[in-house]
């Protein structure tokens, strides 16, 4: 398979994260948008107590839909089909993009304008159509802005983050005929709104992701504030939603909760400009809105995470963004450097399944564990006990591994498992601990200057002169 | 020889996980602990949370509603206003209006979205409800009422019932059991269009409407 343009491979996490650390701009930029991000959800949950009953039941409502998914999936794809909904399911990328590549030819489709989709950035959907010749215009301001820079979203919520005012501003004039240069934001705003008019007018194809799909009614929930997102769904001939499977809940009456976390935990609002929920294409009587609607199911590895009881919670995420927020890792090194369609603390839980472990492990070990992102998740994923499980399962024997993750043990070393295990026994038998510590003080000339990562940061560790139980002798 | 699709394939793993069933979350009992208001209170709580999110709100009863309407077409100098059926039905409201401005009837299928795209200056559209705790007006759209009518020109000047002003969104769906069956796409509207992907800087008119004109018809 070939690779997208831009493709960052996950392997230079360490080489990318430190460019980023080090460059003082981005990190005042950073900063700036995550203060900004947390101070406003702050403000919207004033009430800590409604804030926590409305976290139990966003969570018991997942957990909820989880359990019955298969149950759930299939009442919704009855319910859609008796709408007039074409239901598809693909277990891989590859699979979505060919179901999705088949619609376009069908209708000899040749511009594509897209609403926000976070699964068909997973799908690289936008490469698969230009390698058939089919325009595909990322409509969504942030997504508009990362698409004429040539990279990807470096955040779930607001896409271009990374950049500033005057970096927008050099690329607009940069990259579309007949702009001159203004750092307006209010004229950045308005050039992108008509060049993208014009597209939308002729698109053959909307595209939008899912928020939330309704079992009971056969219903696709889309929350934004742009506008876009109706405009995709409701100009084009032919809108293509495309999400993953466990974005189903089983009815209209679980919405609202968890509307009401998902966008006060994003952006710090009581709702978004507008909630759009559409449960068929046009009718025969009606003026407008496409005339067909197909969903597109994505697996892509999540029966991978179902299948284990621990980590199905991750399934449970509504993909708010708040807990890259309040990370203290994705404030410093942004959302480029994980390499992932899914950055932060969501991005280091969700991608191993999505990609394997083998190439995903390192950035569950990028944590302090301090917990902040499952303080504030909305639906309580227990985002530090799944780091550790899949740093458990990364360096373990792969011959002893479960196979709940694939990749387990990839990060497994011989050596480094001898040097653990003797250190357990050290610490576990009195006696072989103090002939080590004896050892370690009456040869502490010998330790090494250089300790491998310890020495990047921090002085080398030397034993002291004296033990401690020997030191403690002496004041006695 | 029989193939299994990816649908058999998905739906067999989440079957093989065996996961115990679990009771229903109950969105019902947590609601029931909110405040309930009376309408006036509603209908004050919608107007204050409409003008929060710089909707343009308007407060008039049934029987000034054309010339509030008029009034409000001509101070902002909307030359061509776009209409839907539910609008054109009322045939006193467009005689009134129609000394104000152009009524661009839209009726048939697609043949006004070109029009809709450059030559209309407003969209006027009715509601289906409004909703008090979230500043929300509820766009029903069906046969009556376009689509593209609340989105694609610069300003949507939209109609509420204040009668029709429920506490949330879950009270409006379950008064209404909408779990019954809806139609073809319902829109809440919060605000006008918005975006703060320019260095979290908000700017208004993104690609829906840069204004939202908001008339409260309330007959006391």
């Amino acid at each position: 398979m070939s690779q997208p343009l831009n493709f960052v491979p996950v392997a230079e996490f360490r080489e990318r994260a430190r460019a980023v650390v080090s460059n003082p701009d981005l990190q005042k930029s950073l900063r700036g948008a995550m203060d900004f991000l947390q101070a406003k959800r702050t403000v919207q949950f004033p009430d800590d107590a409604e804030l926590q009953r409305l976290r139990d039941l966003g969570e018991a409502i997942r957990q909820y839909s989880l359990a019955h998914l298969p149950e759930l999936l299939v009442t919704l794809e009855a319910k859609l089909s008796a709408n007039g909904i074409h239901v598809h399911w693909a277990e891989t990328p590859e699979e979505a993009n060919a179901i999705f590549i088949d619609i376009a030819q069908r209708h000899q489709a040749r511009t594509v304008i897209k609403g926000k989709s976070m699964v068909s950035e997973e799908m690289e959907l936008n490469h698969a159509l230009q390698e058939v010749s089919i325009d595909a215009l990322e409509s969504d301001m942030g997504e508009y802005i990362v698409q004429l820079a040539d990279e990807k979203p470096s955040h779930i919520i607001m896409p271009a983050i990374h950049k500033t005012k005057a970096q927008i501003a050099e690329l607009f004039a940069e990259r579309i005929p007949g702009v001159h240069y203004t750092d307006s934001v209010d004229e950045l705003i308005q050039i992108g709104r008509k060049v993208l008019r014009e597209k939308f007018a002729a698109a053959d194809i909307g595209v939008s992701g899912v928020n939330f799909m309704v079992a009971e009614t056969g219903t696709l929930c889309l929350v934004e504030n742009e506008g876009n997102g109706r405009m995709s769904t409701t100009v084009p001939r032919i809108h293509i939603a495309i999400t993953g499977i466990e974005k189903v809940v089983e009815k209209l009456a679980h919405v609202p909760p968890l509307l009401s976390l998902l966008t006060r935990s994003a952006t710090g609002q009581a709702v978004t400009t507008y909630v759009n929920m559409i449960s068929s294409p046009r009718k025969p009587d009606e003026l407008d809105g496409p005339e067909e609607v197909h969903l597109i199911l994505l697996d892509n590895g999540r029966t991978q995470a179902y299948a284990d009881e621990q980590l199905r919670s991750t399934l449970q995420c509504i993909r708010c963004g708040a807990c890259m927020n309040h990370c203290p890792v994705y404030t410093r090194i942004g959302g480029h450097a994980y390499g992932t369609t899914y950055p932060g603390p969501i991005g280091k839980i969700i991608s191993p399944h999505l990609l394997g472990l083998a190439s995903t492990y390192e950035l569950a070990t990028a944590s302090t564990l301090c917990g902040a992102c499952a303080e504030v998740c909305p639906v309580r994923i227990p985002i530090p006990d799944l780091l550790i499980r899949l740093r458990t399962e990364a360096y373990t024997n792969p011959a002893t591994a479960s196979q709940a993750v694939r990749g387990a043990g990839s990060a497994y070393s011989s050596v480094a498992m001898a040097l653990w295990h003797a250190w357990a026994a050290t610490y576990r038998h009195p006696v072989l601990y103090r002939a080590f510590t004896w050892c370690a003080s009456r040869f502490r000339f010998l330790t090494p200057g250089k300790q491998g990562g310890w020495t990047v940061n921090h002085r080398a560790m030397q034993p002291a002169r004296r033990r401690f139980r020997d030191q403690l002798k002496d004041r006695a | 020889m029989s193939q299994m699709t990816a649908r058999d394939k998905i739906l067999g793993r989440l079957r093989a996980a065996d996961c115990k069933p679990l009771p229903m979350p109950d969105a019902a009992a947590f609601y029931a602990q909110r405040l309930h208001e009376d309408l006036p209170t509603r209908v004050e709580r919608l107007a204050l949370n409409l003008s929060n999110a710089m909707a343009e709100v308007h407060r008039t009863t049934t029987a000034e509603l054309p010339a509030a309407l008029a009034r409000v077409i001509r101070d902002k100098s909307l030359p061509t206003v776009a209409v839907g059926p539910e609008v054109l039905a009322r045939q006193s409201l467009c005689d009134q209006l129609q000394n104000v401005c152009a009524l661009l009837p839209v009726t048939t299928a697609h043949t006004e979205t070109p029009a809709l795209f450059n030559q209309v200056d407003a969209g006027l559209t009715l509601s289906h409800a409004a909703i008090a705790e979230t500043g929300t007006v509820v766009l029903w759209c069906d046969a009556q009422s376009p689509r593209l009518l609340s989105l694609v020109p610069p300003v949507h000047i939209v109609v509420v019932d204040t009668r029709r002003t429920f506490d949330t969104l879950f009270a409006l769906m379950h008064q209404e059991d909408w779990c019954n069956g809806l139609p073809t796409n319902v829109v809440l509207v919060s605000s006008p269009s918005k975006t703060a992907d320019i260095q979290q800087t908000l700017a208004y008119g993104a690609h829906g409407p840069k204004q939202l004109i908001v008339m409260l018809v309330e007959d006391r």
